[in-house]
């Protein structure tokens, strides 16, 4: 427990982080594919310029890659002029660490640049900052059809900056998640393909459940996984408990329980007919 | 300066709107994922009524129709829109439309005005994430994005309103082109501000490709092509030719847009869409004096008066 006189310290230590230009920082979380036809790709820019543009340095990204089963693959360094930004095709990033995932994770925390810490004395609240990284991820087909969403969640259990007490207590374990059921109804009509990517964020193993559900509630499919520390499922609806859906009920709305991380809600990869793959976050 | 505890004079039309674009230029039908967020054990939730309001690219209110749906307490429910657009709307055959879903608490409904606890009208606000799904039969595209318009450009609930874009998802190539679309909306049928946003398209190194401008009138949305500006400002082949890739900096001073992106192959129809992040997701604690004076920076760096301007560009 962090008693009353512990949590001053760390305010303190927290502002005085702040103001010398090492607030902690989170850092975002993408899923990526290379593989099934489908290639992903980083999109990323320096922050740092858009509220502090009178700042010349560069800004230094690093992408931490995970794969699939959650262990952690290399990091690379990237450097971000000011306004400058980042697209990085993620099958590039693979080669440089002489890694052939086809699926896995990237983390990126972003590195102020020298001499933000002289123009930060106006932030509010100085002992609550946060500097965080919510990139985007793009995917993309042969034909160039584009898919993209913005990271949900942080690499959950590690911060960047500040002290290394402020790291240890801050990126302590993280809470899991509840149940969760998506706040968007799918069409079941002319569903050809959908898969559901969880990624566990998070630093404890963990199990949970991933379904279908009618607009009554009822499971359509379900299938139970577990998880290691950061490693992420990616399922397949089989294709013929797609084309009974339609009989039952008229839409659906994707599932897990629990969530593993806070705002780990799962990545949707979604087709009907014939038509392009569209993905949605929950 | 927090908002006050209650707020008279409310339309209560819009304790928890929907608002929307129909993108009929491009040829997507609409469908609405709609929620009652609050489940039935959170001591705010609510019956709540569902109407719809429809405006035409001039912000003019085209008509309203009553009861869509009614949602209890953690009930979600989802509405073609087009099949709705009936003789309750004047509508005409071209341009583009302007959507807003009404949720009303039922014990509001049909009042002109009522007083409502800001707390009460935020929780809905807050447990609302619709989904937006833009659908093109013929190819069998359907696409969206989620997204919650809470209570914005009503100086009750902020004394500032600026709006800082910043969003690294410029895509143009041949068969692509990236639309930042920008939604215009209040908590009033008189609101009556257009905004302007200033933008720069950026390159990979912060280079200046393309500055332009956009304003959008009251209760509409604007489509703002990225191919189209850098054409205008006689720098798409040069963009092309460093890949193609960059980033949409806008800067509104006089209001808050919600503003989405649309990365859309104009072979195939498909789309990513996906909101913008505000600054709070990279600065946990930006507001207040920090956030005028970084819109101040951001003006002087990027935006300075004295420049010139390319004229105002749309899809």
């Amino acid at each position: 427990m962090i008693t009353a006189a512990k949590h001053r310290t760390l305010r303190t230590m927290r502002e005085r982080a702040t103001l010398r230009g090492d607030a902690p920082r989170s850092a975002g979380q993408h899923y990526f594919i290379e593989t099934e036809g489908l290639h992903s790709r980083l999109h990323f820019h320096n922050f740092y310029s858009t509220f502090w543009p009178q700042v010349e340095g560069s800004a230094t990204a690093e992408l931490r890659v995970y794969g699939a089963d959650g262990r952690f693959a290399g990091s690379v360094e990237r450097e971000l002029v000011r306004f400058g930004s980042l697209f990085i095709e993620v099958g590039d990033l693979l080669a440089e660490l002489g890694r052939n995932d086809t699926e896995g994770t990237i983390a990126m925390d972003v590195r102020p640049p020298a001499g933000l810490e002289a123009h930060l004395a106006d932030l509010p609240a100085p002992e609550q900052v946060e500097f965080g990284s919510p990139f985007w991820m793009a995917y993309y087909d042969g034909e160039q059809n584009y898919m993209y969403v913005h990271a949900i969640d942080k690499l959950r259990g590690k911060i960047f900056g500040g002290d290394a007490v402020l790291r240890r207590v801050m990126g302590g374990h993280p809470p899991g998640g509840s149940t969760w059921r998506s706040w968007r109804l799918l069409d079941t009509e002319g569903i050809t393909e959908l898969q559901i990517v969880v990624v566990n964020h998070g630093t404890a193993t963990g199990i949970a459940t991933v379904g279908v559900y009618g607009a009554d509630g009822a499971a359509l499919w379900q299938r139970d996984l577990a998880f290691a520390p950061r490693e992420l499922h990616r399922v397949v609806v089989p294709r013929e408990a797609l084309s009974t859906w339609s009989e039952h009920t008229e839409h659906a709305r994707i599932g897990v329980d629990p969530l593993l991380t806070a705002n780990g809600k799962p990545y949707v990869l979604l087709r009907y007919e014939d038509g392009p793959l569209s993905l949605h976050h929950g | 300066m927090p908002p006050p505890t209650e707020i008279e004079g409310f339309d209560p039309r819009f304790f928890r709107p929907c608002f929307f674009p129909m993108l009929r230029e491009l040829g997507y039908e609409t469908k609405v994922s709609l929620n009652n967020g609050l489940g039935a054990a959170d001591p705010m939730s609510t019956e709540m009524t569902v109407s719809l309001s429809v405006f035409d690219d001039d912000g003019t209110n085209l008509g309203t129709r009553a009861h869509i749906a009614e949602l209890s307490p953690g009930e979600i429910v989802k509405i073609a829109i087009e099949p709705l657009l009936d003789d309750s709307f004047a509508i005409s055959p071209d341009g583009n439309l302007f959507g807003v879903l009404h949720v009303v608490p039922t014990d509001l409904a049909g009042k002109e005005f009522v007083t409502v606890p800001t707390n009460r009208l935020m929780a809905h606000a807050r447990s609302s994430d619709d989904f937006i799904e833009f659908r093109k039969a013929a190819s069998h595209v359907v696409t969206g994005v989620a997204y919650q318009t809470g209570p914005m450009n009503d100086a009750r609930f902020g004394s500032t309103r600026t709006t800082v874009v910043q969003a690294p998802k410029v895509i143009v190539s041949d068969p692509v082109d990236t639309l930042f679309t920008l939604l215009n909306v209040s908590t009033s049928f008189d609101y009556a501000t257009t905004v302007r946003m200033d933008f720069q398209v950026l390159g990979p190194n912060g280079e200046q490709f393309a500055r332009s401008s956009v304003e959008v009138p009251p209760l509409t949305f604007r489509t703002v092509s990225m191919t189209a500006v850098l054409e205008a400002a006689g720098r798409l082949e040069e963009f092309r030719a460093v890949g193609g890739m960059g980033t949409f900096m806008g800067l509104a001073k006089n209001g808050t847009l919600v503003p989405l992106s649309m990365t859309r192959n104009k072979a195939t129809g498909a789309i990513a869409c996906d909101h913008t992040l505000p600054p709070v997701y990279y600065v946990s604690t930006w507001g207040g004096e920090a956030r005028l004076k970084g819109a101040q920076r951001l003006e002087e760096m990027l935006f300075p008066a004295t420049a010139e301007a390319s004229t105002m560009v749309s899809a």
